[in-house]
């Protein structure tokens, strides 16, 4: 064992520390061919009778009564006998090998003598073998209640510990010693745990850290309802990033490095973060839990308190750490072991939602930017004329023309005013007193009309995000080129595609991750034709209240013809920024301009920097039929000087939310000459959720 | 003149119950504890967080950290420690006369479902008085809150609430 519990060490820390934890418990019992945990034998200090070191569970089983009996002839209410009947009682029960205990002590691992742990902070664990023993930890945890009672007792430092292992040993009459802890009573009294909802916020494309969505738990309080639920608390996990850069953000993020901590914060600070500051739309997941599950949780959730864990953008994030939080509330759920190297945010609400009975009801709660653009639909042309002279500050504010209008007319203008003025504040436009003064006057004036708005209020999106197409898609795909017939066959791990179903993702933005192509040609066999690291596109409509910018960036190679036999790879990383309008429904014509570097063996010398427009349409012609049409040129100006020009048309039609047709025609000049293709796709979109 | 010695005077006779509430750590009047000493319209607005993944431990939240421990506002504070994040939402919604800040705010405050209305339209009502000026800090706000829940002969009860 101590052989194996080294190398598991050495494993760990140095060798293979770039290794998610996940991974590491899936390839630890491999190489640890014995790992035995012994039962902890019974001992009795203080008697001559302490049972032999190495007895086995059964026999342990049967020697309990006598050793009990034995220990209190001599050392009947000691403390000490009391800890070696917990002990042997806990034994007996098999209580370290409880989902109780293992999701108390964050046990992920389904080998029960075994624990990997995302905790990285020694503080959490009594003893140093409790990081991967739970059984050592529990016999700790035992000790430590039962027999000295400190200045700092360890059930106000472990009170959900300390509430499970009270409840599971009461009817073996043993009574653990009660501590007074008025700042957890205090805490826990402020938080009121009643019910838990998971809260949604949708993805937000201009931080990489929140762009495939982002997941956070409410602790519903009693008595609470549909107006009030601004004052419960919620708990959150994130990383510490320090405020580190971009990149610096990545490669951490990815290969570790940095720690997650759980934070709590009342759940209106959330909202205005996301809904506010963030432009993200929040759903909110009701969740059937109990009143005790939710107290469960919330006395944990103190145990986690400044407690940090190893985080991993990819599997070991927000996330994943909350699906171990829900375990700790009902231990019977099996949430976290169903997934993966990668775990998105939305994949997690479906694994909570897919649980029988658990999901009670969805709340829509739009962003700013949603209720705005809601207003605006629903706003003639001369309010709009009127709301943003208002928001104007070079403008003096126009109160005269209020006064003949209906009281309806003037709520109308003046609300839409207001809006469109605090989204201009968020977006950092406006600024200072004469900002502050022309916000008030709005409010100020609103306060004296007694009407309702008539416009009516935002309905949620038919689709929520989890019921939206799943995360992962594979393809296959027959199309002729350069005159000769191929087959591709393609893998994206995450995320959507401008083309794919839209329903349930946030419109006009792409995001894909590891999307890999192998083609197979007659007589060449197959290919890796194509990878996209990354591929980020945010087309956002601008109008006369909203003027974000439209935004790409990629990063990927391809094998392109180049005349020789063998088409060679060409290693690209493009970006750029411009603007998208929206037409009718949900369609869009954008414009970009963007800078390419490319590297190839083709290229002579073996480098490219290029520029040039990029422009299209996306049309959402009905509920499943989507065409986007797209040109684009890219000068190459420095290295190996040339002009890409590629034309698109691309058209896809669901079948269903997980099963889609794609047709795409296209002609580039590239490297070579002009090449003139043609495909036709089956896309089907799956869950990763159950094992990759 | 005569108006500003009474709002001043209950202003006074307010303070005390407040203050000797609970004082804890640098949570209380006089500390600089409110984020909305910046006014009605805090900057906060105005900046973009780049930290979703930020400097979050355990414990620290917007503006009103003086008043939480480990997260959590300390509980005679919660009604005015709402007020102060929530400046401009509750402007927003007292302007209209609706919305969930305050209904969130009269739970607080332990306003019952039946006197909520009248809580509702006295704030709109007087908001001239609670938001005098665009600069309004949210100490200011709360007093003069209190103010028009005190001279509210149904809704007088509550004035200790806040």
């Amino acid at each position: 064992m101590l052989v194996s519990l080294s190398i598991q060490r050495t494993f760990n820390s140095t060798l293979f520390s770039f290794l998610s934890p996940k991974l590491l418990s899936f390839l630890g019992p491999r190489l640890r061919r014995i790992h035995l945990v012994l039962p902890s034998p019974p001992r009795c200090t203080k008697v001559p009778y302490s049972a032999p070191l190495f007895i086995n569970r059964r026999a342990s089983a049967l020697l309990a009564p006598l050793l009990h009996l034995a220990c209190s002839l001599t050392a009947f209410a000691s403390p000490h006998y009391e800890v070696e009947r917990a002990l042997s009682l806990a034994t007996d029960h098999k209580l370290a090998e409880s989902p109780q205990w293992r999701t108390l002590v964050h046990c992920q691992s389904t080998n029960l003598d075994h624990c990997s742990t995302a905790i990285s902070d020694a503080g959490f664990f009594l003893v140093k073998e409790g990081v991967d023993n739970p059984a050592a930890e529990l016999e700790a945890t035992i000790r430590a209640v039962l027999v000295e009672p400190t200045e700092a007792p360890l059930q106000c430092r472990f009170p959900a510990r300390f509430e499970w292992l009270k409840e599971v040993l009461k009817e073996d009459g043993i009574s653990f010693p009660e501590a007074n802890c008025p700042e957890l009573q205090e805490w826990f009294s402020a938080i009121k745990p009643h019910s838990l909802s998971i809260i949604f916020p949708s993805s937000f494309l201009n931080n990489p850290a929140s762009a495939f969505g982002h997941t956070l738990l409410r602790i519903d309080q009693p008595n609470q309802n549909d107006q009030t639920r601004l004052i419960a608390y919620t708990a959150n996990f994130a990383a510490n990033t320090q405020g580190d850069n971009a990149l610096l953000y990545a490669y951490r993020g990815v290969f570790g490095g940095y720690e997650g901590f759980f934070s709590v914060a009342p759940y209106y600070d959330k909202v205005k973060q996301y809904s506010d500051l963030e432009d993200r739309d929040i759903w909110e997941y009701e969740l059937a839990f109990t009143p005790e599950e939710a107290r469960r949780l919330t006395l944990h959730l103190w145990e986690l308190r400044k407690i940090s864990f190893l985080y991993y953008y990819f599997d070991d994030n927000c996330s994943y750490q909350l699906l171990s939080l829900l375990e700790v509330a009902r231990p019977s759920l099996k949430l976290t072991e169903r997934f993966g190297f990668w775990v998105l945010p939305v994949d997690t609400v479906r694994s909570v939602l897919d649980q029988a009975g658990l999901f009670t009801r969805s709340v829509f709660r739009p962003a700013l930017a949603s209720k705005l653009s809601h207003a605006v639909q629903y706003a003639g042309a001369t309010q709009q004329k009127w709301a943003l002279a208002a928001a104007d500050l070079t403008t003096a504010l126009d109160e005269s023309s209020l006064l003949t209008l209906s009281e309806e007319e003037k709520i109308a203008r003046l609300d839409l005013a207001y809006d469109a003025l605090t989204y201009q504040t968020v977006r950092g436009k406006v600024e200072g007193e004469a900002r502050d003064a022309r916000a008030w006057k709005l409010l100020s004036l609103r306060s004296a009309l007694t009407g309702k708005a008539l416009t009516p209020a935002l309905s949620p999106p038919t689709v929520r995000p989890d019921q939206g197409h799943g995360t992962a898609r594979v393809s296959v795909g027959v199309g002729r080129g350069e005159g000769r017939w191929f087959t591709e066959y393609g893998i994206r791990p995450a995320f959507h595609d401008q083309l794919d179903p839209p329903q349930g993702y946030l419109q006009g933005s792409q995001i894909k991750f590891l999307e890999t192509t192998l083609r197979e040609e007659a007589g060449k066999g197959v290919d890796l034709h194509r990878i996209t690291v990354l591929d980020i596109e945010s087309l956002t409509p601008r109008n006369d209240f909203f003027a974000p910018k439209s935004w790409s960036i990629r990063l990927g190679a391809e094998r392109r013809p180049a005349g020789g036999t063998r088409d060679p790879f060409v290693f690209s990383l493009a970006g750029g920024a411009g603007g998208s309008y929206q037409l009718l429904g949900h369609s869009l014509i954008y414009g970009l301009l963007e800078a390419e570097a490319q590297t190839s063996s083709a290229l002579a010398p073996s480098w490219g920097v290029g520029v040039g427009p990029r422009s299209g349409l996306l049309l959402q012609l009905t509920e499943s039929w989507r065409v986007q049409a797209e040109g684009s040129l890219m000068q190459f100006i420095a290295g190996d000087e040339h002009t890409e020009i590629s034309l698109r048309l691309a058209q896809s039609v669901s079948l269903s939310p997980n099963n889609a047709l794609r047709f795409t025609i296209g002609r580039t000049q590239g490297l070579h000459d002009w090449e003139t293709r043609g495909m036709f796709e089956v896309l089907h979109y799956l869950n990763p959720v159950g094992g990759i | 003149m005569k108006r500003l010695a009474i709002t001043l005077a209950i202003t006074l006779a307010a303070l005390p119950l407040v203050a000797s509430a609970d004082n804890v750590g640098s949570c209380g009047w006089g500390s600089k504890l409110f984020s909305g000493q910046k006014g009605l319209f805090p900057q906060v607005l105005a900046v973009t967080t780049n930290g979703t993944f930020g400097n979050q431990t355990f414990g620290i939240t917007s503006g009103t950290s003086g008043c939480t421990r480990d997260g959590v506002v300390t509980s005679s504070w919660a009604s005015n420690a709402f007020i102060d994040a929530n400046m401009n939402r509750l402007a927003l919604d007292m302007s209209r006369g609706e919305g969930e800040s305050l209904q969130s705010l009269g739970s607080l405050m332990q306003v019952t479902a039946d006197d909520q209305v009248a809580f509702t339209s006295a704030l709109k009502g007087n908001f001239n008085q609670i938001f005098p000026t665009p600069a309004t800090s949210s100490a200011d706000a709360i007093a003069a809150l209190r103010n028009v829940i005190q001279s509210d002969a149904r809704l007088a009860k509550y004035s200790a609430n806040v």
